[in-house]
């Protein structure tokens, strides 16, 4: 990919590359290739339950 | 000390959108959460358009953007009210960043990156300390079962640096405590307003009759410094209930909350400091009840609820909300919130059990080993029932936080921060 620096700061890179980045930007990079891809239909979404409600709080 | 943090899928949705279109940079709006020794930027929402310079008051936002290499120096001036800069490697820097904010006209480096979320990874800039790893000779040994078991060292050193608060150290919030220090959590904060009292000896965790009439963070502290010894432990104890200003400092100074508390005030309160600052909150109620006393068929209900709320994934009212939401309100909005002296059990409930206690606590605790390796993906909820006959049943009520977060009135101050807390 063609990136150019569009933005700069002083500070200090990381020195290693974080393995969650490199991780979390293939996952972009997928999402992205995989929603340009021509989707199906979506699926019919069920009418909502009542919202569960919390029953104990002591201690 | 600047960090940013970020509820982990705000941080997707803004790499999804850089990697949309990556020349055009996306703009990152932040809250704000000041001490005296560190400035925290809370990540709000993006848009892709530069903060408006006629907000008011104006609203603090990060230019994000990607880079391929080493940056320079800015190409164009910041925006009216841009406060930072934070820039992502791809290509050859993938996994890089680098991040700095603008003080008037000196700029300071970004010291960390704070994802929370899944493996509540905290990134640190190059050449600025990081935060501290357990080390030496005796630690992996004394902890090498518990490492094996949560997935590796990486895993259990990202649960030791995380600075975890308790709100509540009676019996489930002493529990919790033992629990998280025997895991090396290396700081502990612990928040109540009671003393120690002979009905807790029952129950609470890690106190002796020699405890009574000390508060009970006080006492809980004692214990665990002893029983961690010689491996240094930061506990921070506060008598105090949790809207004090020493331990609302403190709180929301923690990446963690447990609320243990007997109270829905304290709940409350609890769970708006960590909407406020994305905190990641894990909040436990237990109860044990008797109907049908006159009738001489006792029936008992028993139980426990234990929620984890991730920011950025609901609160604690779309997920469950509160036994006694109005009461709660008016309790805090009073400055009342009542300790457990001032009120009479018996009209709230049969009593306690530790194995309740333990019950809830372990999977309380459990719950954030599973964030912190990943395996828990999203906000959870575990509701348990011990039925007549003893016999346990844990189901995982749906989640259904509103699809726009504005929906809520809590989930719209996600990450308000200070100024949050000034409304």
């Amino acid at each position: 990919m063609d990136i150019p620096v569009v933005v700069a700061t002083d500070a200090p890179a990381n020195a290693q590359p974080a393995p969650v980045l490199v991780r979390l930007w293939d996952e972009a990079e997928r999402t992205v290739k995989a929603q340009r891809q021509p989707q199906s239909p979506p699926r019919r979404v069920e009418a909502a339950e009542q919202p569960a409600r919390v029953r104990y709080a002591y201690d | 000390m600047h960090t940013l943090t970020c509820p982990l899928p705000l941080f997707q949705r803004l790499l999804r959108l850089l990697a949309e279109a990556p020349h055009r940079p996306a703009f990152l709006r932040v809250g704000r959460h000041h001490t005296p020794a560190a400035h925290e930027w809370l990540g709000r929402d993006i848009t892709l358009s530069p903060p408006s310079p006629s907000a008011h008051p104006p609203e603090p936002t990060f230019r994000v953007t990607l880079a391929a290499g080493q940056p320079a120096s800015p190409p164009e001036p910041a925006p009216p009210a841009v406060i930072g800069e934070l820039a992502l490697g791809v290509g050859r820097q993938q996994g890089r960043w680098w991040g700095v904010v603008h003080t008037g006209e000196t700029r300071e480096p970004l010291y960390r990156l704070a994802l929370v979320g899944p493996g509540m990874y905290r990134l640190s800039a190059q050449g600025l300390p990081g935060p501290d790893q357990r080390s030496g000779e005796v630690l992996p040994a004394r902890w090498s079962r518990t490492i094996g078991a949560l997935g590796g060292e990486g895993v259990w050193q990202r649960l030791a640096q995380l600075r975890i608060g308790i709100v509540g150290c009676g019996r489930t919030g002493s529990l919790v405590a033992v629990t998280l220090a025997r895991l090396g959590v290396q700081e502990i904060a612990l928040i109540d307003p009671d003393a120690v009292e002979v009905h807790n000896l029952g129950e609470m965790d890690a106190v002796t009759s020699a405890d009574i009439g000390k508060p009970k963070a006080a006492a809980l502290a004692d214990h665990l410094r002893a029983l961690l010894s010689p491996v240094p432990v930061a506990l921070f104890p506060v008598a105090a209930s949790v809207t004090h200003p020493t331990a609302l400092s403190l709180a929301k100074s923690c990446d963690v909350l447990f609320c243990c508390a007997d109270n829905d005030a304290a709940r409350l309160a609890t769970a708006i400091l960590a909407t406020l600052y994305h905190r990641v909150l894990v909040d436990i109620g237990t109860g044990v009840f008797y109907s049908g006393a006159a009738s001489g068929a006792r029936a008992r209900t028993m139980g426990a609820d234990v929620r984890l709320i991730l920011p950025g994934d609901g609160c604690l009212l779309c997920r469950g909300h509160l036994s006694n939401y109005a009461q709660a309100v008016d309790d805090l909005c009073n400055h009342r919130l009542p300790a457990s002296a001032q009120r009479d059990w018996r009209q709230e409930r049969a009593g306690s059990l530790r194995t309740l206690n333990q019950v809830a606590a372990g999977i309380g605790v459990q719950m954030v080993q599973d964030l912190v390796a990943e395996r828990l993906q999203g906000s959870t909820w575990a509701h348990v029932e011990f039925d007549g006959a003893g016999h346990l049943a844990v189901s995982y009520p749906p989640a259904q936080p509103p699809d726009d977060a504005a929906a809520c009135a809590l989930c719209a101050k996600a990450g308000l921060g200070d100024a949050g807390l000034a409304v």
